[in-house]
């Protein structure tokens, strides 16, 4: 056995907060063996970003290595890169430790050509004569998969798609072939089958330059099919590590067995069982969309329609660019289609669409639980204002105590702390921020929520958390979803029917059970299979104990 | 938590920063030494800002008369101390005229959009092309000479830049989710602005008005230098350096002192509009 490429040993980092420092790291060791994928996984705030930035020595501004050591064995003998400074790091950075960021949106520089900025590392570390770094850019643009590598070189960032920059940005990051990549949840904004062709590729060039990838991600799916070692963080500590397949059986952690228990991607559970089919409550028939007019217009949605019966939940699948939103949207009133139709009930939407008693109907909780608040109102506020707005349910108008005591109640009823009320928006986490929308959309006891991406931003612990509690409150308040998303794992926890949308059209409506268990187009089947999913989790199951989804797809 | 990689290249640690909170603390201090000023000058000063005594003219800064006399024998410092009324309440009226009506233009425009958008707008382009010097002896030849128009000329002057940045400012927040959320929650138009756009856009616009205060001080100054604010002998300190400018070479404290004093109150106005802005952003 050859000695660890890098060994982390009690690394303490922390940041300073206004008067005092806040620990993000406390006593943190790992190991990460030559040739190998370590996965470090964690919720947000657990600390895994720091620890690459610890790696690299890009700690922000305030944030400070109180102790340990991050040795790191090269050929000329180990570097201690906690006590590394200045043109010493600058050395180690970009030529043995590369760095793939997380989003491949912001991380190119704009008004730089995609070669100069794969030329960049080059360059710095002066690898050679322009000509050569030239042709260099070339071919690692060639090696990491882009068409026409030659022409990708002159284009800029915003001529190429999210993966095509994600693929350049792994070329500058192996450009001078480092022993350790730092990939910092390299696919996280992207869409599952971009992501899976991503970490391919990283999976390739690992072999290939027989470098380490350090993996960050909060997604265990992706470290349980990608991973060697697993190394699970919560709040600045090590919860547990060990190799992928001994952590995710058995786990020594209660903390690991929450987080496998609430993976989506992981859990062996079927889709709900079709339901006897019923009058449909929510119609959509025949919508179109398009923006913008005469030969820019672009069909965001074509010819989409589906039924969702009355207490039941719809899941509308689709990568980004689809059309998901552009419909959901357009279900819950905020814009009219360019064709078709909507009905709720009886109710026309279309028509309906400026009609304030519409808002009764249907409601709309979005992506974004950060800024579908108003951050200068309090969470009582937030919530209470449908009712101020539109009255009781009935229609009756509330005074104040009856205002107050049905905010608590829905408080109460999303399973808030129920001093809640009198916070703001910055002082509540994500989940709880999800929490708040979600109660503010059903104290008007709408009949219908249209869900667009709602659990998409939120850790697996609180996405669990707020699946099991859309769904508490449809048994209890007899609701329909309409629940826009891009990941079938959740689909397959909450879904009655399924429309699979690629680029404006349906390609495929069923029963959850059907579409995800016997997918009829080729489209869904790519979708399903791009879903991560360890191939030991497949073959155990396909050894006969419970068929899942994933061993169909 | 993992999106700051990419946007923080700065490898430094623990740089220690300037200490912002003394600047701000002696901008108030000088402001409040100028509201004091304006509202109670018998305080601070001993001598009658115009009666002067004839053998005591053009005297150099002495313990007497602190920042010395000028060609009357009247006290400078009485004359500045007595001239921060009018000074200072020319520009509240100015930031107020362009406050109000700026804001109003702003958010009417930045809230209703298409045709009454672009016709506000055209306006304010308009008033931002005319001169700002200009725009205020226009308004002042028409309305008549004297501190109060002098005010209101140079608040006429300042609607363009308010109207701009409300305009602006309700249209950044009217795009955010928070204010799509409130329609979805069944506001009408105006429950939605009252609650959450003009809350949450009026930070920035509170900031510029302490910005324009200081520069409405300089805008009057100006005014009363060219003889279309106060008239004599009312001191106002525009006038206090424009009566002055003879004496530049001969009784360099007549310009200078009271040129120092409007700086000093123009500086503390920007700094404190600086921490306006910061703490609303």
């Amino acid at each position: 056995m050859t000695e660890p490429l890098l060994t982390i040993d009690d690394l303490a980092v922390s940041y300073r907060a206004r008067r005092e420092r806040r620990t993000a790291l406390e006593g943190l060791s790992l190991e990460l063996g030559r040739g190998e994928v370590l996965a470090l996984v964690g919720e947000s705030g657990s600390g895994k970003s720091t620890t690459a930035q610890s790696i690299v020595g890009l700690l922000p501004e305030g944030g400070r290595i109180d102790r340990g050591s991050i040795a790191l064995r090269l050929a000329g003998g180990p570097i201690d890169l906690a006590r590394l400074e200045g043109r010493a790091l600058e050395d180690i950075r970009g030529r043995r430790v590369a760095l793939v960021p997380q989003d491949p949106g912001t991380s190119l520089n704009p008004v730089q050509t995609i070669g100069a900025s794969v030329a960049a590392p080059l360059r710095i570390h002066r690898w050679g004569r322009p000509e050569a770094i030239r042709r260099r850019v070339v071919e690692l643009l060639d090696r990491v998969g882009l068409d026409d590598p030659e022409r990708r070189a002159r284009q800029h960032p915003h001529e190429l798609s999210g993966g095509m920059r994600q693929r350049a940005l792994i070329a500058a990051a192996i450009a001078l072939e480092p022993e350790l990549i730092i990939a910092d949840e390299p696919t996280s904004a992207l869409d599952v089958t971009v992501q899976r062709r991503i970490l391919d590729l990283l999976d390739d060039l690992r072999g290939e330059l027989g470098s380490s990838v350090l993996l960050i991600t909060h997604d265990l799916a992706v470290a349980a099919e990608r991973a060697d070692a697993i190394a699970v963080l919560r709040g600045g500590r090590l919860e547990e590590a060990g190799p992928t397949r001994a952590v995710l059986e058995q786990p020594a952690s209660r903390y690991t067995a929450t987080l496998l228990a609430d993976a989506p991607a992981l859990a062996d559970e079927s889709p709900r069982a079709p339901r006897p089919p019923a009058e449909p409550f929510v119609v959509v028939e025949r919508l179109a969309h398009e923006y913008g007019r005469g030969a820019d217009a672009h069909r965001a949605v074509d010819d989409v329609g589906f039924g969702i019966e009355r207490g039941t939940t719809h899941a509308l699948v689709g990568e980004s660019g689809s059309g998901k939103t552009t419909i959901g949207r357009a279900v819950a009133g905020f814009h009219a289609p360019s064709a078709g139709g909507i009905r709720i009930g009886d109710r026309d939407v279309v028509a309906a669409r400026r009609d304030r008693s519409l808002r009764r109907v249907v409601q709309l909780v979005s992506q974004n639980p950060f800024a579908s608040l108003d951050p200068r109102r309090t969470v009582a506020q937030s919530i209470g204002e449908p009712l101020q707005n539109l009255g009781a349910p009935d229609g009756r108008r509330l005074d104040r105590r009856e205002l107050a005591s049905r905010v608590s109640a829905a408080i109460a009823h999303v399973a808030l702390p129920p001093d809640a009320g009198d916070r703001l928006p910055r002082e509540l986490s994500g989940g709880q921020r999800q929490r708040v929308a979600i109660a503010r959309a059903l104290i008007i006891e709408p009949a219908v929520v249209v869900l667009d991406e709602a659990v998409s931003a939120l850790d697996v612990t609180v996405q669990a958390q707020i699946l099991a509690l859309l769904e508490r409150l449809q048994g209890e308040l007899g609701l329909t979803y309409l629940f826009i998303t891009h990941d079938l794992a959740v689909v397959r926890r909450i879904a009655d029917t399924v429309t699979v949308l690629r680029q404006g059209r349906a390609v495929e409506t069923g029963t959850a059970e059907q579409v995800l268990l016997r997918p009829r187009h080729g489209y869904t089947r790519a979708l399903l299979d791009a879903v991560p999913s360890p191939d030991w989790l497949r073959t155990s199951s396909a050894a006969g104990i419970d068929p899942t989804p994933l061993e169909v797809a | 938590m993992s999106a700051v990689i990419g946007a923080l290249p700065s490898p430094r640690v623990g740089r220690a920063r300037p200490r912002p909170r003394a600047t701000l603390v002696l901008a108030i201090g000088i402001l409040a030494i100028a509201l004091a000023w304006a509202f109670v000058p018998g305080l601070f000063t001993a001598h009658d800002p115009l009666a002067g005594v004839a053998a005591e003219a053009l005297q150099p800064p002495s313990p007497a008369h602190p920042f010395g006399t000028d060609a009357t024998g009247r006290d400078l410092l009485a004359r500045v101390v007595f001239g921060a009324g009018n000074s200072l309440a020319g520009a509240a009226l100015a930031v107020l005229v362009g406050l109000i009506a700026g804001t109003a233009i702003g958010v009417l425009a930045g809230s209703s959009g298409g045709f009454v958008e672009e016709a506000l707008m055209r306006v304010v382009d308009v008033l931002l092309a005319i001169p700002g010097l200009l725009l205020a002896l226009s308004v002042i030849v028409l309305l008549g000479f004297g501190v109060t128009n002098a005010a209101i000329a140079v608040g006429i002057t300042s609607i363009a830049v308010f109207a701009r940045l409300a305009r602006s400012q309700v249209v950044r927040v009217r795009r955010t989710d928070y204010v799509e959320a409130a329609f979805g929650s069944g506001g009408t138009f105006l429950a939605v602005l009252r609650r959450h756009v003009l809350p949450n856009s009026l930070g920035a616009v509170v900031a510029l008005a302490a910005l324009q205060f200081g520069s409405a001080i300089l805008q009057i100054s100006t005014l009363g230098f060219l003889g279309y604010g106060a008239p004599p002998p009312i001191p106002e300190w525009g006038l206090l350096i424009a009566e002055s400018r003879d004496y530049v070479a001969t009784a360099w404290w007549l310009t200078t002192l009271p040129g120092l004093v409007v700086a000093a109150v123009v500086l503390a106005a920007n700094r404190i509009a600086a921490a306006i802005r910061e703490s609303s952003a």
